[in-house]
């Protein structure tokens, strides 16, 4: 058998198109470094979309193509030689011409950036499962309940 | 094995390995009568549970979640739900939707089991409190429940181990519900916070509610099950009971089942009890027609599938301007039962209860911010995030439904499971005194979470898919006309057939049900176990 696709959608992206995707993730969530996070686009999302919305995967060529020729509409320019203002104002346009695209990536982006190592990290968590280590929680302070207690029972009698 | 053998007449053949399912098997061992209980779904392996995963959080939105008609496992059947504004939330598995319930564990009260002669509404119940405060405290011994004694919204009872930690989140709202002079406890939960019964305590994993990897929430298949087995109860899993057969006297014969190839078999036994849940009961007993049953089984007063209750659900989110820690069970810390009983002043009868539970991890956060068009792309974007994760308290209103016939569950005409049995479809309207709760206390929710100092509060109620609490279809009464089963369980039209679950619920309280679910369960396995000299008579 043959190693060849049968079908273009099923190929890993282009190299311009890997751009075209690098370029607008950036927008998504640009990078801090002040806070310790990445950008979207230093964090493994394309591999992501491949293991996890393998129904949007087969789509992603076709509306990045989309995406870039918007950009040579508007600026004249490929989506990842633009400015992250010009991006911005690139996706702007889509976002109303075909919003689901952009905002599933968006959707998908967070879900991936977010089980970041990096970024867990920045958000204060261990980059872990929560199992088996659980976390240590503070107990609190129950004698809270003492003014609860002094206003006494208020079950309602029913005998 | 050949299926004479295999099916071979046992004395008690129970339907549904749940939370009551397990309760009535764990009792009835005693006997040594010979018990076999046929469940649809399998084991669950808790280290396949999501939060042994990097993705935990979206894990759980597959396999784990908690409509059957996402998940659309081979265990699952699915609902017609259309008709209802409250969608149905289940788990088949040994252990039932314990697997992926968030063990708040508070008991009915006094009240709620008379609320015919206190507030004339519906029906009492035909057993009290009082008759079921011994299972109660039998329920939290043999699982293990969680809590702070002295609770005066209850008569007095005493948790078996120290309560699940408030952390700051509780304290906020303690503090709050003090200033308001309104009454909070910390929640009984069916979580171990020691080690029990050869189980470990809980490690604070947090996300019980797609199931505790640790085995700490006592659900009912690390729980009941394990102890069940070895007093020698068999379990089959992967087999679906499609009826429950009778005989020529009008006596329940067994049951017939299709096991995990599809192969169809019939189990007979001297006895049944149904343990399928508020839905699957009613289900399984209107699909069991016979010519002498043709509406059903245990059908003569027309109720199976009537009056379900769903416990119409509200929740009001808190976001404060500081950090509050989410770590903890995340589905049980502490409650408010301030207007748990009738005040008439408040336009509705019967109340609610308010339920704490902590808010989600980056990943959830996050995806409904985004959803919510409140979370930018850009540069702004990890400066609003930082002010919305771990600064969410959530608390839940549970509403007191009350029955209705128009509340039904009945056979969907088309739709079927993968064995081809007719599947449940429900119609469910919310009631005016339900409306009017569910307002109330979405009010009132605001007014705690304002106090607790919430810069912002989000309402929503009721919640679509919070039909987690599934009651009344097959009521208990005295009367044979206006209930399906007795006071302890039994059908009133065929003797040696019982129903264990939510379903004989007569009403549905204010507060999550398990708790007395089981009670309840092992209240009718007492019964059986005192008349068994002359039980069918
Ligand atoms: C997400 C979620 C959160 C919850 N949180 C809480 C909570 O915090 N506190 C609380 O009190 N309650 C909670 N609940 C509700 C609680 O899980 C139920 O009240 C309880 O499990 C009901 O017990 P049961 O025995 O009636 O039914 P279940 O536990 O649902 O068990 C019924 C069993 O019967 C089996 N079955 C059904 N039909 C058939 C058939 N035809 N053949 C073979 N087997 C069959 C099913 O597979 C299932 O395993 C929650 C539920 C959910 C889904
Ligand atoms: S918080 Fe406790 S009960 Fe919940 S999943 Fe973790 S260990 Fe289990």
């Amino acid at each position: 058998m043959s190693n060849t696709p049968l079908i273009a959608s099923d190929q890993p992206l282009t190299e311009s198109l890997r751009r075209t995707l690098d370029a607008v993730l950036e927008i998504i969530i640009p990078a801090e470094p002040a806070r310790g996070m990445p950008s979207a686009r230093e964090v493994a999302v394309f591999r992501y979309l491949q293991d996890h919305a393998s129904d949007y995967w087969r789509l992603l060529a076709t509306q990045l193509d989309e995406l870039d020729a918007s950009a040579f509409r508007q600026f004249a320019q490929h989506f990842a030689d633009l400015s992250l203002d010009e991006r911005m104002r690139v996706a702007h346009v889509m976002r109303n011409t075909n919003p689901g695209f952009l905002r599933r990536l968006a959707l998908e982006t967070v879900t991936c950036y977010y089980q970041d190592d990096r970024v867990m990290v920045a958000v204060g968590m261990e980059p872990r499962p929560p199992a088996p280590k659980g976390q240590e929680a503070y107990a609190g302070d129950f004698s809270l309940v003492e003014p609860v207690i002094a206003r006494g029972a208020i079950w309602r009698r029913t005998e | 094995m050949a299926d004479a053998q295999y099916n071979k007449r046992v004395d008690v053949l129970i339907i549904g390995a749940g939370a009551s399912g397990a309760a009535v098997a764990w009792s009835l061992a005693e006997t040594g009568m010979h018990i076999l209980c046929i469940e649809q779904g399998d084991w669950v392996n808790p280290l396949n549970y999501p939060s042994t995963q990097r993705d935990w959080e979206m894990a759980g939105q597959r396999n784990y979640a908690i409509s059957p008609n996402v998940r659309k496992l081979k265990a699952d059947y699915p609902i017609n739900d259309e008709e209802s504004p409250i969608a149905i939330a289940n788990f088949n598995a040994v252990g039932g939707s314990t697997i992926l319930y968030s063990a708040h564990f508070p008991r009915f009260h006094p009240s709620d089991f008379r609320v015919r002669s206190l507030d004339g509404v519906a029906d009492d119940w035909p057993i009290s409190y009082f008759d079921l405060e011994p299972f109660f405290a039998l329920n939290d011994q043999n699982i293990g429940v969680a809590g702070h004694p002295g609770d005066p919204a209850l008569p007095p009872h005493t948790p078996t181990m120290s309560p699940v930690p408030l952390g700051t989140m509780g304290e906020t709202m303690a503090r709050a519900f003090n200033q308001l002079g309104w009454h909070w406890w910390p929640s009984d939960t069916a979580i171990i916070t020691r080690d029990h019964e050869g189980r470990e305590a809980c490690a604070n994993i947090g996300s019980c509610n797609v199931g505790c990897p640790k085995g700490a929430k006592s659900s009912a298949d690390v729980s009941y099950w394990p102890v069940a087995l070895r007093a020698g109860v068999k379990l089959r899993t992967n087999c679906r009971v499609r009826e429950i057969t009778v005989g020529p006297d009008g006596m329940a014969t067994g049951a017939t089942y299709y096991d995990d190839l599809g192969v169809e078999h019939h189990q007979a036994a001297e006895m049944v009890i149904v343990a399928c849940n508020g839905v699957g009961t009613p289900r399984l007993l209107l699909n069991s027609k016979s010519p002498r049953f043709p509406d059903g089984i245990a059908n003569s007063s027309g109720l199976v599938g009537k009056n379900l209750m769903l416990h119409p659900w509200g929740n009001v989110q808190g976001l404060f301007d500081h950090p509050v820690d989410r770590f903890g069970p995340e589905g049980s810390c502490m409650l408010s039962q301030q207007f748990y009983e009738t005040d008439a002043s408040r336009g509705f009868v019967r109340g609610y209860n308010m339920q704490i539970t902590r808010g989600r991890g980056p990943v959830l956060t996050a995806r409904a911010a985004l959803w919510r068009g409140e979370l930018p792309w850009g540069a702004n974007h990890h400066t609003v995030f930082e002010k919305l994760y771990n600064r969410t308290i959530n608390l839940g209103i549970c509403v007191e439904d009350l029955p209705e016939e128009c509340n039904q569950v009945t056979l969907d005409p088309k739709l079927t499971d993968s064995n081809g049995i007719p599947s449940p479809k429900i119609s469910y309207r919310l009631s005016e005194n339900s409306r009017r709760m569910l307002n109330h206390g979405l009010a009132r929710g605001v007014e705690a979470m304002e106090a607790a100092g919430a810069i912002r509060t989000d309402t929503v109620g009721p919640i679509r898919m919070a039909g987690w609490h599934l009651l009344g279809t097959a009521r208990m009464g005295a009367d044979p006309r206006t209930s399906v089963v007795n006071e302890w369980g039994r059908s009133h039209d065929v003797k040696n057939l019982f129903v264990v679950d939510g379903s004989v619920f007569v009403t549905s309280g204010g507060v999550n049900p398990t708790t007395t679910i089981q009670a309840v369960a092992l209240y009718i396995a007492d019964q059986i176990k005192k008349r068994l000299a002359n039980l069918f008579d």
